[in-house]
């Protein structure tokens, strides 16, 4: 919310605007420093006059018939610094680095508290000097300034051609830097979208805002670097903080990663499956996983068809199945059922008009490619246990194995680009593409 | 002495849970869990960074934190964001601001001042001001009044377990309790006048019955300049008592620097202080020093820089006990984490040798009133402090640096950093501004507490004996007297004694603390059958053998022993001791009271064991 009418006014009457030093005084109170912008979304009230006081808090006060008085000593607000050029040593391995947006993108401005998107080479040098030791950074490339949840289709296809560009440039890896909230999705996409893969491509990002000592990026930077650099991979894969301790970081397959927490560091963690290593700060990485693509020579080739018309729907007690019609009457062409328990959807309720089974039949009838995952997160899908799953099987219901919802919608949206017929969709659904399904259900990989 | 400038900020913890998180501000619970981070300083954004934070950036340390859910959630682990101020919270900040006749903010915006030492694991402490003072906000003292600048409601830092120059360790269960810190103007002239400030001060913020109480709840900063000085910033003084000797030995510390720098610029001119490292290692190749020969072994390197115009005042006696010298090795320690320094001042010592002195004497260059500092250590460790060692050599030129400085025990004190910028304070982004409203103060005006002096009348009303209501005022019982006496059958003096009397008492002879919440309910219920020498006893059953309040006092009732018992027992002494009750007549009861309280305190009403004891002896003796 800006200043209020009134306020604003007030200011241009006495030709005061925000970054100006100014004097409230009003009744016993006199206050002096830097008058302030609102800020754009603001729960306060717009009449307050918002000043830094110089011994640097922030207050608001009403002008309230008080006087406002311009002093000298005005400052630029929102301008950042710009940071002297820094030498790289060229006989480290290349990398380059795109920034996709999200918190580990974003800087905060000082004055204000505003955050805007900034990336330049010189910012990761200065914050994270261990940088220089560790990679030539070819390229550092702002892509776009997304939150993660704006991210769509388009962007994971602009991601995959630049980070294939880039290693047909040849480099040794390719470190992205990605909004946390659908890091998974992303990883997914590019996993499925980066054919034959030479090279490890490391998405990161950052759960803790950049302005403080405590950020998790530089450790999530450094271990991204390390990752693209040393590890003998061609795969997609996501590096992030393993435990809450900034003490290693995991490095997880891109079809086997979820964020299960929405505010901790250590919120990725590999689902079915091990992660593929460990990553310490200092350059040790340790490999978990024996079965794993190996770097190659060939760079690799973008395979980035998608069909928007792909839905990820949520089956939960009482749900109604218009959503499915829905789906249905707008066109969609793969729908990706999230079922409970192994693959379950209401068949037989009480209340007939809420089972599912009519409204997937005429789905499938129209055309539409269903598949189902598990909203357990961990586990596999099977169709033979319960009868509700049987029926949805016999339908025509493409039941997903070990494959998280997420992914499986990303590879149903990926398959259905192609403009396969549905047989060959649903048989390619439970094909291994990028590691994403598994025959055998380790005892050790449910940990949480 | 030149004229003093003292100002105060005054820190006290609140009563209420966590500031920014529902976690329990008392939990004295084992910690179950450690979580290691690092901290990490912001060039780039802050374009100059902070010096503060520099300093402690420079050394990357390792912290451990001490973790456990009985005392912290993930918002003290900095794993969650912050939660919304509690209104309760703050509203007894508003209450503390308008008290002191302070203008409240219209909308209060919560700042992150950035501190990586580690004791806030965000790399920042929350903060957030509350109101400004003007002149009508004063604290009066008997040296005149001392205006208030500014009401701020913060989180505390975390505890420090253990801290090195790689590593420190901390606890999270004192981090987020919320506090109150008050700063005054530099209205303070003297010693006494701090003193009288903060006594005043931390009285008037009891009057609201909101704060914590016990060791650890009230800290210090002071402060402190000379004129021709400069402002220092001395931190943590829990021990109010201490605070004159600190001002007066900060005083003095600044006039001899401001001394030494006359005599100083008497000899040279700052120019000729370079920073030129010398490499003495070879000079003490066949050294008997065992401090130098310890430290050789392992491959440490010997440093020395010449120091001109110094000799002498080097071993300047700056405080008591501290000398220049000691202030070079504050800074030797703080940026090169190093035990301390040699200098030439001080030689021949550490068992170094005539001619090692000669020797070093020749490699710095030094001749008439030149003087040398040495440092020994790892080469990386020996550069940061020798180039700390010059930058405060040179400071001397000028008089006094201001500097954060650390409260020791002895009221001396010590460098800790340089003093803060602004630049360290910038906007919490994930709490939305706060509303201050003319309706919220108004209701909080009318509820204001009252001020001492008209306390002191209301309980002299309802019985106390002047010093007795004065002595409970300045206590930090005023609130649990009050909630007690509303409900108990006890007369108001026996509550009053019991907690100004019995409890200091219990508390010196290494009896528990008890909470304000275990007083009170005790206070309220004793049953008026129950001799008050049981309320101790009751207290005790009640808070940590966990009995109800019905199984106590009928624990009580069983323990306690009837006048019958008494009058036996006075016989039976009496009868023991006839020869000497004979001699001595009535007076003999008061060896024999003695004896009878040996065994009845506490289960037994002294005024009826007293009565009883006297009855037997003036039978006996008609």
């Amino acid at each position: 919310m800006p200043y209020s009418e009134e306020v604003e006014k007030t200011l241009s009457e006495k030709g005061v605007k925000p970054g100006d030093r100014i004097m409230l005084k009003r009744g016993k109170l006199i206050v002096e420093g830097i008058l302030l912008p609102r800020e754009e979304v603001d729960f306060g009230d717009g009449s307050v006059l918002v000043i830094k006081l110089d011994n640097g808090y922030n207050v608001g006060f009403r002008l309230d018939g008080g006087e406002i008085v311009k002093l000298e000593g005005s400052v630029e607000l929102g301008r950042f610094k710009a940071l002297e050029k820094v030498e790289q040593d060229k006989t480290l391995p290349p990398v380059s680095i795109f920034s996709t947006g999200g918190t580990i993108s974003a800087r905060i401005d000082y004055y204000t508290g505003g955050v805007s998107m900034l990336f330049t080479p010189e910012e990761v040098f200065y914050n994270v000097p261990e940088v220089l030791k560790t990679a030539y950074l070819r390229r550092v490339e702002r892509l776009f300034s997304l939150a993660s949840e704006d991210m769509t289709y388009r962007e994971w296809s602009t991601i995959a051609r630049r980070a294939a560009e880039s290693l047909a440039e040849g480099d040794a890896g390719v470190l992205i830097l990605h909004g946390t909230d659908t890091m998974h999705y992303t990883s997914a996409a590019l996993s499925f979208m980066l054919r034959g893969l030479n090279a490890p491509v490391v998405l990161i990002g950052s759960q803790r805002s950049s302005d403080r000592g405590s950020r998790d990026s530089d450790m999530n930077i450094i271990c991204g670097l390390h990752a693209a650099t040393r590890m003998n991979l061609g795969e997609v894969v996501v590096c992030m903080h393993a435990e809450s301790g900034d003490t290693f970081n995991n490095v997880i397959r891109g079809t086997r990663v979820r964020k299960m927490h929405s505010t901790r560091r250590d919120a990725f963690k590999p689902v079915n499956s091990p992660p593929l290593a460990r990553v310490w700060p200092d350059g040790r990485v340790e490999m978990v996983e024996k079965e794993f693509r190996p770097r190659g020579t060939e760079p690799p080739t973008v395979d980035d068809a998608f069909e928007p018309k792909t839905a990820l729907v949520k089956a939960y007690p009482g749900s109604d199945p218009e959503i499915i019609d829905f789906l249905v009457d707008k066109g969609y062409r793969g729908i990706v059922i999230e079922g409970t328990g192994m693959g379950h959807v209401p068949t037989e309720p009480l209340d007939g008009r809420l089972s599912w089974v009519g409204s997937v039949r005429r789905g499938l009838e129209e055309g539409v490619v269903i598949a189902m995952a598990s909203q357990c997160v961990f586990g596999r899908v099977d169709p033979y246990v319960y009868r509700n799953a049987r029926i949805m099987m016999k339908l025509g219901v493409v039941y997903c194995e070990d494959m998280l919802s997420e992914v499986a919608y990303v590879k149903l949206g990926w398959l259905l680009g192609h403009g396969f017929d549905n047989e060959t969709v649903k048989k390619l659904m439970l094909h291994n593409f990028a590691g994403e399904i598994s025959k055998r259900s380790l005892f050790s990989t449910y940990r949480l | 002495m030149s004229p003093l400038k003292v100002g105060l900020e005054f820190h006290q913890r609140l009563a209420f849970h966590k500031l920014f998180c529902s976690c329990p501000s008392t939990s004295p619970g084992e910690a179950s869990g450690k979580v290691l981070r690092r901290l990490r300083s912001s060039a780039s954004e802050l374009g100059e960074l902070d010096p503060a934070a520099l300093a402690e950036a420079s050394r990357s340390r390792l912290f451990t934190y001490h973790v456990d859910d009985s005392f912290n959630c993930l918002v003290e682990l900095d794993e969650e964001p912050p939660h919304l101020i509690d209104d309760e919270i703050l509203d007894a900040a508003l209450e503390m601001a308008l008290y002191f006749n302070m203008t409240v903010v219209d909308e209060a915006r919560v700042m992150r001042k950035t501190v990586i030492d580690g004791s806030n694991t965000s790399g920042f402490q929350r903060t957030l001001l509350v109101a400004l003072g003007s002149d009508d906000s004063i604290v009066e003292t008997s040296e005149g009044p001392v205006r208030l600048k500014s009401l701020c409601l913060e989180e505390e830092s975390a505890f420090i377990v253990e801290s090195g120059r790689e590593a420190a360790e901390y606890r999270l269960d004192r981090l987020g309790i919320p506090l109150v810190e008050i700063a005054t103007e530099p209205d303070i002239k003297s010693p006494s006048q701090a003193l009288e400030t903060a006594e005043e001060v931390g009285l008037a913020l009891r009057m609201t019955g909101k704060v914590m109480r016990g060791l650890g709840t009230i800290r210090q900063d002071l402060n402190i300049s000379v004129e021709g000085g400069a402002r220092q910033e001395i931190k943590g003084v829990q021990n109010l008592k201490l605070i004159p000797e600190i001002v007066e030995r900060e005083a003095l510390r600044q006039n001899n620097l401001l001394r030494l720098r006359d005599l100083l610029r008497a000899r040279c001119s700052p120019d000729s202080l370079t920073y030129d490292p010398v490499d003495l290692t070879s000079v003490f190749k066949e050294t008997r020093s065992k401090l130098i020969l310890k430290a050789l072994s392992k491959g440490d390197v010997v440093y020395g820089l010449k120091a001109p115009g110094f000799k002498g005042l080097l071993g300047m006696e700056l405080q008591p006990g501290r000398r220049f010298g000691t202030e070079l090795a504050d800074y030797a320690r703080v940026w090169g984490g190093l035990q301390g320094i040699i200098h030439t001042d001080e030689l021949p010592g550490y068992g170094i040798s005539e001619s090692e002195v000669i020797e070093t004497c020749r490699a710095l260059d030094l001749s008439g009133d030149d003087a040398g500092v040495i440092v020994v250590g790892e080469p990386a460790r020996v550069e940061a402090a020798l180039k700390a060692v010059y930058s405060r050599l040179l400071k001397a030129f000028d008089g006094v640096p201001s500097e954060t400085r650390r409260a020791l025990e002895d009221g001396n004190t010590d460098y800790l950093r340089p003093l803060p910028g602004s630049a360290r304070m910038y906007p919490e982004t994930d709490i939305p501004p706060i509303p201050v409203s003319r309706e919220r103060l108004e209701k909080i005006r009318m509820m204001l507490p009252k001020r001492p002096r008209e306390k002191i009348r209301e309980l002299e009303a309802i019985g106390l004996n002047s010093h007795m209501a004065q002595q409970l005022v300045r206590s930090h019982y005023l609130f649990v007297f009050e909630k007690s006496i509303r409900a108990s059958g006890l007369p108001p003096v026996a509550i009053a004694s019991f907690l100004l009397n019995t409890l200091p008492y219990v508390r010196r002879e290494g009896g528990r603390e008890f909470s304000d919440e275990e007083l009170i309910t005790v206070l309220r219920t004793f049953p008026s059958d129950l001799p008050r020498e049981m309320i101790q006893e009751a207290l005790t059953l009640f808070a940590d053998k966990n009995m109800s309040l019905g199984e106590v006092y009928e624990e009580l009732r069983r323990r306690r022993v009837g006048e019958e018992d008494l009058r036996a027992e006075a016989k039976r002494l009496v009868e023991e001791n006839i020869s000497y009750v004979k001699e001595k007549g009535v007076d003999s009861v008061k060896l024999l009271m003695g004896r009878m309280m040996e065994k009845f305190r506490g289960v037994a009403e002294g005024s009826t064991i007293y009565r009883v004891l006297m009855e037997e002896v003036k039978r006996r003796l008609e």
